[in-house]
């Protein structure tokens, strides 16, 4: 059960890290300056983040949480595309593809 | 200018530029290793345990210097070359896992890492290329 919930915190870190870099986009582009109230949610987030982390590293190895970040490099250009209206280049989809193959690949590893 | 003095000033640009890049990897692969000895030190503590351990702060304080050196980077070296090498922490970060933690590694590791680099590669590639 313990290891479910660390698991959870782990999937929930790569969510948040995901949101957070979609509102600090968001933010960036603000006309009210960079701290505005987007920009101080991602930071919140982020900071979160470093929270769940070190959670999820209490039952879970730390070569697995390395792999499991590297998936924020496929979610952001899908959050990015759904939110932000950017276009999906087809090299970004291959990107994409390989990276999932790369930790399949190293997940099965054990 | 003298052209053998615009040379040195070159490479010693390139040094400076690589030496920094080699900083912020250091220092977001360290930020890894902090938090599991934040994890390791801070199991049964809840978020309080957590937040007031000496490795969280330390690894907070090390992703705040990666991102100094990270600045400093893209100063000097564009977004893809950067980016791209960035992507080694998860080969450092392996390397961390196998020395301090005793976590097994193997061939499947390895190549799976090597492809997630791969990856990461053509995408920071992509989206240079999309800027232009």
């Amino acid at each position: 059960m313990s290891d479910f919930s660390n698991h959870l915190a782990l999937f929930a870190a790569v969510l948040l890290t995901v949101g957070s870099h979609v509102l600090l986009k968001i933010g960036s582009t603000s006309t009210k300056g960079y701290l505005n109230m987007t920009t101080m949610t991602a930071v919140m987030m982020f900071s979160l983040v470093t929270v769940l982390i070190v959670y999820s590293l209490q039952a879970i190895m730390l070569k697995t949480v390395i792999a499991m970040s590297a998936l924020t490099f496929v979610l952001v250009p899908i959050a990015s595309w759904i939110f932000l209206r950017e276009e999906l280049t087809k090299q970004g989809i291959l990107a994409s593809i390989i990276i999932v193959l790369g930790i399949i690949i190293y997940l099965s590893g054990g | 200018m003298d052209t053998t003095l615009l040379k040195q000033i070159g490479n010693k640009n390139i040094v400076i530029s690589v030496l920094l890049l080699v900083m912020a990897i250091f220092c977001r692969s360290l930020a890894f290793v902090f938090a599991k000895y934040a994890a390791l030190e801070s199991i049964g503590g809840g978020v309080t345990g957590i937040i007031v351990n000496i490795y969280y702060i330390a690894e907070i304080m090390a992703l705040g210097i990666q991102m100094v050196f990270w600045m400093l980077v893209l100063k000097r070296m564009r977004l893809n070359i950067a980016y791209s090498a960035m992507s080694s922490v998860y080969a450092v970060n392996v390397a961390w896992a196998w020395y301090l933690f005793d976590e097994n590694i193997n061939m499947l590791h390895i190549v799976g890492c090597t492809i997630i680099i791969i990856g990461i590669i053509i995408a920071s590639v992509s989206q240079e290329a999309q800027q232009i």
